[in-house]
């Protein structure tokens, strides 16, 4: 058989060529008329990649520092804890949940592809808040869905690029941003009792 | 046997080919001036308005080179992170079927993909402006006084910055930015300072806290 290699030879580069010629195929067009996904990996404009630190503290300093009572879960699924508590600025608080250890990595990009449970709490300027139906708006627009919490209503989607669940809403009451988000591992159940453990009445 | 073999030779090939393929992306080339101030850092900016050149710069077979403004909004769940930009483009890889133009784009990234879109074709020597900002409840994207795009809003805010961006070292990437502005609530305002960096070869000068050049 080894002996007959050579006649296999002529096969091979045909298929190189072939391969070759039909490479372009590959190549999705990153900018089109319509919104197009991009995933196969072709270059496309990104943004520079600038390494977002997030500084180490503890859960009444980044209450002091974001100047609000945070409200949080008061459910987790079994065997969960609070693993890292990280500030962005003066504005943003991670909190990161997990059944495992998690790194001392202070880098966000790269600390919160460790997480299993994430929240993350924005304070916002009254100023900024979007009307009313944002939750609804964002269904229709962008796709996932709502989920009503009582008086509050949340938008709920699968992140397409990790198959993280993340549900997140607006609280004008306390002038946050919440958002709760799983990954993969962990049921949409579970994910929507965390979210709901945070709200208030609950 | 014979078949065998030839399968295994396609599979192998292709298999090959798109690791080539997914090489390519992870390689960027940047230089970038961010509004250099506390609020932008923390994500708080409503808006980014910038003017820039159009250089019909070198671009090799399979890449590309895009000047634009951008807003870029804080790391999500899992290490992901979204944004909004707007600016022109020339390379085969990402123009597809425009054989080498030069045009102005919008893209963006959210949880649901990335999605980006040609405007028009622009000219060397030409200067265009582009305008993101957020509304109630979409952030707008305008180039030279059109919409371009409406994408809704999930976040209240983000980091503004201006870049000269590439996918090959291989590349010209002569830029020049100028009238740089951000949005608050109290309207727009010229950047009152910049922080400035690249990736070499590639360079950045700063002209003055709302100007900055590229290349080479």
């Amino acid at each position: 058989m080894l002996s007959k290699i050579h006649t296999y030879i002529p096969i091979m580069v045909v298929i190189l060529l072939l391969c070759i010629v039909a490479a372009p195929l590959f190549h999705h067009e990153g900018v089109t008329q319509e919104p197009v996904s991009t995933e196969f990996g072709i270059p496309s404009p990104t943004v520079p990649p600038r390494a977002v630190t997030g500084t180490p503290v503890s859960l009444k300093e980044a209450q002091e520092i974001l100047g609000t009572e945070f409200p949080l879960p008061k459910y987790l699924p079994k065997g969960f804890e609070l693993k890292r508590v990280l500030l962005l600025g003066k504005n943003i608080v991670y909190l990161i949940y997990s059944d495992k250890e998690v790194s001392n990595e202070t880098n966000l990009l790269k600390v919160l592809k460790e997480g299993k449970i994430e929240i993350i709490l924005q304070k916002v300027r009254p100023e900024y808040f979007p009307s009313e139906n944002i939750a609804e708006m964002l269904a229709r627009d962008v796709g996932g869905s709502v989920i009503s919490f009582g008086e509050i209503k949340a938008w709920a989607i699968v992140d397409v690029r990790n198959n993280w669940f993340i549900i997140k809403w607006w609280d004008r009451d306390r002038l946050l941003r919440i958002s709760v988000g799983t990954d993969p591992s962990i049921s949409h159940e579970e994910t929507v009792k965390v979210a709901y453990s945070m709200m208030r009445g609950s | 046997m014979k078949k065998l073999i030839t399968i295994y030779l396609t599979i192998s090939v292709v298999c090959m080919l798109m690791s080539i393929l997914a090489l390519q992306d992870s390689s960027h080339w940047y230089a970038a001036g961010w509004w250099d101030e506390q609020m932008n850092w923390e994500y708080q900016t409503l808006g980014v308005y910038g003017v820039n050149s159009v250089y019909d710069v070198y671009v090799s077979s399979q890449t590309f080179v895009a000047e634009y403004v951008a807003v870029v909004f804080p790391p999500q769940q899992g290490g992901q992170q979204d944004w909004i930009e707007c600016g022109w483009i020339k390379g085969v890889s990402v123009v597809g079927d425009t054989q080498g133009k030069i045009m102005i784009y919008w893209g963006y990234k959210d949880e649901t993909g990335y999605y980006s879109s040609f405007w028009k074709e622009v000219f060397e020597g030409e200067s265009h402006w582009y305008k993101i900002y957020r509304g109630s409840n979409y952030w707008y994207v305008y180039s030279d006084g059109v919409l371009l795009k409406t994408v809704p809003l999930t976040y209240p805010g983000g980091l503004v910055q201006g870049a000269s961006e590439t996918s090959s070292d291989k590349n010209s990437m002569e830029g020049h930015f100028w009238n740089l502005k951000e949005k608050e609530p109290s309207g727009w305002w010229l950047w009152d300072s910049m922080y400035a960096d690249a990736d070499p070869p590639y360079w950045i000068q700063i002209i003055n806290s709302h100007e900055f050049i590229t290349g080479p």
